[in-house]
């Protein structure tokens, strides 16, 4: 059992060790500490820090609205090809590399498309747009939050307590307000952390199918990141640090929902 | 009088045919046990009774009604399965409380009627504790007052003492019967021990492989077993007044 542990704890170490050097190297660019006050005025930054936060939060509604009544039916019915479904719809995209996914939405939303064409006409441009942005990102991190949420559903179908709950008396919504809902919070709160935080580092799908250049638009944190990047290595490295504290702090706050929960 | 009827109870899940042409008559009031050695059907027809499960074919009816597409929500059917079920982010009286509350009875008619079951199930003072903070013996009446609270037409109980150590087995079951006299209810008691089964049930249906094999009252099953299985299955007993009964029955044949 010993030797056991000492396993687990080294092949443990490598990885934290590997995760914090690489977290702590970003903190550690102290240099640039005393500009992050002088970017934080900023309205370029305002706009870019306001515009990845909204849209990343639109984003976790938008996938918690569609995503939860996804999991359900993948977790709670059987139906044909359901397992081609979920690797389809939930374990692909993850695979995906976000520049193609990108130029997939570019293609099939230009003018001479067939869904592009149907947008032209009705007078709506998607191309370089904000919602453009949130389409890009909720096919990228959508399934973050699907994927676990589908497990979850899964786990609680199996306590048959859902049968219980309705054997008292409980319709199909009552069991899935008192019981599902209650019994999966966690994971629901957790993934939607997941997948908001995916959202907000999404960079290559926005840029193709967003142009992320418009401030107050289309322009995100890590996407200005990027382009500062090729000019002032030294403001890339401002900006990144900026875009950390926000999301830790926003992801700090999913937790500490979690541990009230408890 | 017939309370629950099954009638040609077919049910083949992948490849394997759980259940076999099941006719199977429970008269009201009854405390009607199924016993067969595990995996022999008996949850699943059980499921069915419920609503949990459809079968493939044959007919359902609960007081001479065929519920066959009646809702499990509609059946009003009182239900402990062999893990309790306890909901776990709930309390004890949340819990017993449940089902009057998903069918939105007033707050002071829920207290009425739940407050005499936690008194008669000895739960006082552990209403406000979590399931996982109760024994085992104490979950379990939790789970058997809030199959009661709704005042069900039917319960059933599923292995309900399976994980109980022998001492309190008998003091539980005896709790159970005295419970299905209180509440003049139907109960079908499902277990795979042939001693609970003669110690509680009125009659007792043996099964195995998905076929009622007799269902009978408990000295009809030791007197005039139908076939080879139940004959054997009735020999199982650790009872030495059965065994002798048994035995003196044989050295007349």
């Amino acid at each position: 059992m010993k030797k056991f542990n000492l396993f687990m704890l080294i092949y443990a170490s490598f990885f934290i060790a590997y995760m914090l050097f690489s977290i702590i190297y970003l903190f550690s660019s102290i240099q640039y500490f005393s500009q992050i006050i002088e970017y934080l005025g900023s309205s370029e930054i305002h706009l870019a820090l306001w515009i990845s936060i909204s849209s990343s939060t639109i984003v976790m509604i938008i996938s918690l609205l569609f995503g939860v009544p996804t999991a359900w039916i993948l977790a709670y019915k059987d139906f044909r090809y359901k397992s081609i479904l979920e690797t389809l719809i939930v374990d692909i995209p993850h695979s995906f590399p976000p520049g193609v996914v990108g130029t997939t939405y570019l293609l099939m939303f230009q003018p001479t498309s067939f869904i592009g064409s149907i947008f032209t006409n009705l007078g709506i441009n998607v191309i370089n747009t904000f919602w453009a942005m949130i389409l890009v990102k909720t096919f990228i991190s959508s399934p973050f939050l699907v994927s676990v949420l589908t497990m979850k559903f899964r786990d609680i179908r199996k306590t048959n307590l859902e049968v219980l709950a309705q054997s008292l008396g409980a319709s199909s919504f009552q069991t899935f307000k008192t019981i599902t809902i209650p019994l999966s919070f966690k994971t629901m709160v957790a993934g939607s952390a997941r997948c908001w935080a995916r959202a907000l580092g999404e960079v290559a799908g926005t840029i193709v199918f967003a142009g992320a250049t418009i401030p107050g638009l289309t322009q995100t944190m890590p996407a200005l990141i990027v382009f500062e990047a090729q000019e002032s290595i030294e403001k890339a490295m401002t900006l990144a640090l900026i875009l950390a504290f926000f999301s830790i702090f926003i992801l700090l706050t999913f937790k500490l929902l979690m541990e009230r929960r408890d | 009088m017939t309370f629950v009827q099954l009638e040609n109870i077919t049910l083949t899940i992948g490849k394997n045919e759980i259940l076999k042409n099941i006719d199977w008559v429970v008269e009201d009031g009854e405390f009607m046990v199924l016993v067969g050695p595990s995996g022999c059907g008996k949850t699943t027809l059980l499921k069915i009774i419920l609503g949990a499960l459809h079968p493939d074919t044959g007919s359902v009816y609960i007081d001479h009604q065929k519920i066959n597409d009646t809702p499990i929500s509609e059946r009003n059917i009182g239900f402990v399965p062999q893990n309790f079920g306890l909901f776990p982010h709930l309390t004890i009286d949340e819990n017993i409380s449940y089902g009057l509350k998903v069918q939105k009875i007033p707050k002071h008619e829920i207290k009425k009627r739940i407050t005499p079951l936690i008194k008669t199930l000895k739960l006082k003072n552990l209403e406000q504790r979590k399931p996982n903070q109760l024994s085992w013996g104490q979950q379990q009446r939790v789970a058997l007052a809030r199959a009661l609270a709704i005042h069900p037409y039917l319960l059933l109980l599923d292995e309900p003492l399976s994980s109980v150590d022998w001492n309190s087995r008998r003091t539980i079951a005896k709790e159970i019967q005295n419970l299905q006299e209180e509440f003049k209810i139907t109960v079908i008691y499902v277990t795979h021990d042939i001693d609970e089964a003669f110690d509680l049930g009125h009659r007792i249906t043996v099964m195995n492989e998905g076929i009622i094999q007799q269902s009978d009252s408990p000295l009809n099953l030791i007197q005039n077993p139908t076939n080879t299985f139940v004959s054997s299955f009735v020999r199982q007993t650790k009872s030495l007044k059965r065994t002798r009964m048994i035995m003196d029955l044989t050295s007349e044949e």
